[in-house]
């Protein structure tokens, strides 16, 4: 299969190249190696020697950037996996003793947490070995030949604006429209919602339904709506697969399905990207591109980090997919993905057996022998949960989710899967049982300078000698996979941020694999104000905990001189804790902002002439929404406030653009100016050549991840990066605690003093009565 | 089209009594415009209250009406429901109009418009 499709100019995959080349023994060789090396028992000083000897040599090695292609990368991971490995066999042969049940009970649990941390690396180096990049699959020349295609976008209590923006956008893809059938899944408007018993439910699920329905009607799309809400998205998209099944108003059904979430917008260019993967490979199941996010997360927005750093998504998208491809384990991520329509309802639709149906679908399908490919360029742009609370109930999902799969379709043991793709989803799965073993990571040093339990039995040497070469090893194997796409540290501050909340969902999920329920994650939110997130309380408890570690450490030292190395390695681990905490702080202490539409940051050049002035000035234009845009002159005299302007534009694709606008504000910078405009609205289709311009061109999508990525950053400076972060966040967090609080003191004096007023003017009236 | 009109002072209320303006109503609707403008009328409330669909055609005649009045003349909207609410939201259009919950909110404004 894997040759197949590289004859097909699908470029190199592993499977492919492996066995082409015979290179599967030179690899599995050494992995021997690796094990049996691993396992010889060395003095403490040779240990020493050959550790860091090795952490020297993958850092040197890792700088090449001839290293960065297979095989010389499957050597970097070999050297990295061999460090680890060492530590690993150190841990379960020489610290694992038995001092008393509770002490070896958590000190269990700490060494099951490093087991979980050390194969979910071994899975990543495995998934990430040999990354897929896909040369492109045009088109036939002759439309006539090009697959009809069914967009589906579901909706099921989204802003109307957001579905009618991402609606407009799929009217506007580079794509014959005979060819193309658009339907809203509308499930905020099902008969079952319009007959709910609450007679105001009743009503707000009618008003939408007319909304929807008159907003597709508008834009000329269809509707669907179904009888009831059964099995949430994954019924909807099956009820519209079934219901469209013959096509509608005469027209084909799709033989290609393109499933979109309501904020997910297209570009102009995404059909003509993808569809022809499906006219080179009869058994391609999927072709998923990346969700690339125009709205920073919380984590981002409130650390402040977005401008400056990859997003949380990139590492998956921008990297892990690209590993998964090559294994052919690309898995469906429930939008901007275009899918087979036969092979999709062979499999019985969309999957509901699990909440993330999306992945459970593409297990089923390559379980089936079908095959999936990744396109990693951003072709659709959506947006992200706004508050702390929707993000960890969006991740909550995906957690329970993949548990899920792991517990009732467990990768491992479903038929029809080849060994990588077992391995692929089975790190997909595994992937999420980070919350316990980080919340773990986050207590376990509270153990010892609390209570003294011997949780980690190592001397300061060995320490120096395994286990520090270890987290270095890692951290030097990870910048390797990941280090354009996710700067040090930011992993593990995600998985701590989610870790309190995540660890009890996991564990519901284990309890009552069928219990988790689907739910929406919550898009569009308003935010205008600053505010503490309902879930704060749990990053309080842990900041006074480590604080007084510090302090119950402090008098162990005193009291304890033997116990100083301990008393030093709990105490730097508890202040590397206290620093994710305090950035946890910053992180739900949420910003708010007065924002119209989401900005997405540009830097391309245009036009603007001030009206009936006949001059042309050219100008940089910085960021752009369906409001505006900001741009940038060198000019001395920029068009003043309030004129008129009309600005030309020409997109990556070649088509040109003009807007009037309004200059709203002006403000000097540099040697030049800038000057925030306002799209004028001429008339009603003014928002297609506005939505056109804004979200037509995934190019420009493109130079944006780009620039976030072309900065790397050393351990250092991240971890620096981090603790300042942190320290602002904290601080920020404090100031608005004290402002609320003075608030509330202020609200509270003035309901007693009115009080005490009231109480006086009846004593008055009393006495004088 | 059917279309009920009232003049309250310098203002004239237009009200359309059909559920829909779509691109055949839409003619008519522009084309009654057109005639009220031609003799005379430049200050225009247009009543949406009975209205519970304008699809893209019928929404472009609503704007050429207002285009037509140019600098000279002014069209605001009131009574819009919330179908039509959220289409005119969506296209922006109520940057272009300025919408009035009821008919006499619209013509005040309109009438102190002038009077200023």
């Amino acid at each position: 299969m894997r040759s197949d499709m590289r004859s097909n100019g699908q470029g190199n995959s592993p499977g492919s190249f492996l066995c082409d080349c015979g290179l599967k023994l030179s690899i599995v060789f050494p992995l021997l190696f690796v094990f049996y090396a691993s396992a010889i028992y060395l003095d403490l000083s040779y240990q020493y020697v050959l550790a860091w000897g090795l952490v020297a040599i993958l850092w040197i090695a890792s700088r090449f950037q001839a290293i960065q292609e297979p095989p010389g990368r499957i050597f970097i991971l070999l050297l990295g996996a061999f460090v680890s490995l060492r530590y690993m066999v150190f841990r379960a042969t020489e610290t694992l003793i038995y001092t008393g049940f509770l002490d070896f009970s958590l000190m269990a649990l700490l060494f099951l947490s490093e087991c979980y941390g050390f194969a979910i690396h071994a899975l990543g180096m495995f998934v990430n070995a040999w990354p897929l990049k896909r040369e492109a699959a045009p088109l036939p020349p002759d439309p006539s030949r090009w697959p009809v295609v069914d967009v589906f976008i579901p909706t099921y209590n989204e802003p109307l604006d957001i579905v009618g923006i991402t609606t407009i956008a799929c009217t506007q893809m580079d794509y014959p429209r005979e060819k193309l059938n658009i339907y809203i899944l509308d499930d905020g408007g099902t008969l079952a919602k319009r007959n709910d018993p609450s007679p105001e439910k009743a009503r707000a699920a009618r008003n939408r339904h007319e909304q929807v329905r008159a907003l597709a009607d508008f834009l000329e799309v269809s509707y669907l709506t179904r009888d009831d809400n059964a099995h949430a998205k994954a019924g909807n998209i099956n009820a519209a697969l079934e219901s469209t099944a013959s096509g509608q108003g005469g027209r084909s059904p799709g033989d290609l399905v393109l499933i979109l979430d309501c904020d997910h917008v297209p570009a102009k260019d995404f059909l003509r990207s993808t569809a022809g993967y499906f006219l080179q490979d009869p058994k391609l199941f999927l072709v998923q591109t990346p969700h690339f996010f125009i709205n920073p997360d919380p984590v981002e927005k409130n650390l402040q980090t977005f401008q400056d750093h990859p997003g949380e998504n990139e590492m998956f998208y921008g990297a892990v997919q690209y590993g998964l491809d090559s294994w052919n384990g690309t898995f469906f991520c429930g939008s901007a993905a275009l899918l087979r329509r036969d092979l999709l309802v062979e499999a019985g639709g969309v999957a509901g057996d699990t909440i993330t149906e999306d992945a459970e679908t593409a297990l089923g399908l390559h379980a089936k022998g079908y095959n999936s490919v990744y396109v990693g360029k951003p072709m659709i742009c959506g947006l992200s949960p706004e508050t702390f609370g929707d993000f960890i109930l969006q991740r909550a999902r995906w957690a329970q989710g993949m548990i899920q799969i792991f517990l009732l379709k467990n990768p491992l043991f479903v038929k029809g899967l080849k060994l990588p793709q077992r391995l692929c989803y089975l790190n997909s799965c595994f992937f999420w049982f980070f919350g316990g073993a980080r919340f773990v990571f986050l207590t376990a040093p509270l153990a010892y300078l609390f209570f003294g339990m011997n949780v980690y039995n190592a001397t300061l040497s060995q320490v120096l000698a395994y286990a520090v070469p270890h987290v270095f090893a890692s951290m030097l194997v990870s910048d390797f996979l990941y280090g354009r796409v996710r700067h040090p540290f930011f992993s593990e501050l995600y998985e701590a941020i989610q870790s309190v909340f995540l660890a009890p969902a996991v564990l519901s999920t284990l309890k009552s694999p069928r219990a988790p329920s689907f739910k929406v994650t919550p898009k569009g939110g308003d935010l205008t104000r600053d505010f503490m997130s309902p879930l704060a309380f749990p990053f309080y408890v842990l900041l006074v905990l480590y604080l007084l570690a510090f302090l119950s450490g402090a008098y162990r030292w005193v009291a304890h001189p033997l116990e100083h190395q301990g008393v030093l390695i709990c105490g730097f681990w508890n202040g590397f804790n206290l620093i994710f905490v305090l950035a946890s702080l910053g992180v739900v202490w949420q910003i708010g902002d007065q924002r119209g539409d989401h900005r997405i940051m540009t830097d391309e050049e245009a036009l603007i002439s001030p009206e009936s002035s006949g001059v042309e000035i050219p100008v940089e234009m910085k960021d752009i929404s369906l409001g505006g845009c900001r741009l940038q002159t060198r000019q001395k005299a920029p068009p003043k406030r309030g004129r008129i302007i009309e600005l030309r534009a020409k997109d990556s694709l070649g088509n040109y653009h003009r807007f009037d606008a309004d200059v709203a504000w002006t403000k000097r910078k540099g040697e030049g100016w800038e000057l925030g405009c306002e799209f004028i609205i001429e008339d009603e289709l003014t928002i297609y050549r506005i939505g056109s311009f804004v979200y037509g061109d995934s190019n420009r999508w493109v130079r944006y991840w780009e620039a976030r990525r072309r900065h790397p950053v050393g351990t250092l400076k991240a971890f620096f990066y981090l603790l300042e972060r942190g320290i602002v966040g904290a601080v920020r967090n404090a100031k608005g605690i004290y402002a609320l609080s003075r608030s509330a003191l202020k609200k509270c004096g003035t309901v007693v003093e009115g009080e005490v007023k009231k109480w006086c003017r009846i004593k008055a009236k009393t006495e004088i009565s | 089209m059917r279309m009920e009109t009232t003049v309250v002072g310098n203002v004239l209320v237009i009200k359309p009594l059909d559920k829909t303006i779509d691109a055949a109503s839409g003619k008519d609707f522009k084309e009654a415009v057109m005639d009220w403008v031609g003799k005379g009328h430049r200050l225009l409330v247009l009543d949406l209250a009975n209205v519970d669909f304008v699809d893209s055609s019928g929404l472009g005649s609503v704007v050429s009406c207002l285009k037509a009045l140019g600098s000279g003349g002014s069209m605001v909207v009131c009574g819009v429901q919330e179908t039509v609410g959220s289409l005119f939201k969506l296209t922006r259009m109520n940057k272009v109009f300025k919408i009035f919950e009821t008919q006499g909110e619209a013509v005040r404004a309109l009438a102190s418009a002038t009077v200023s």
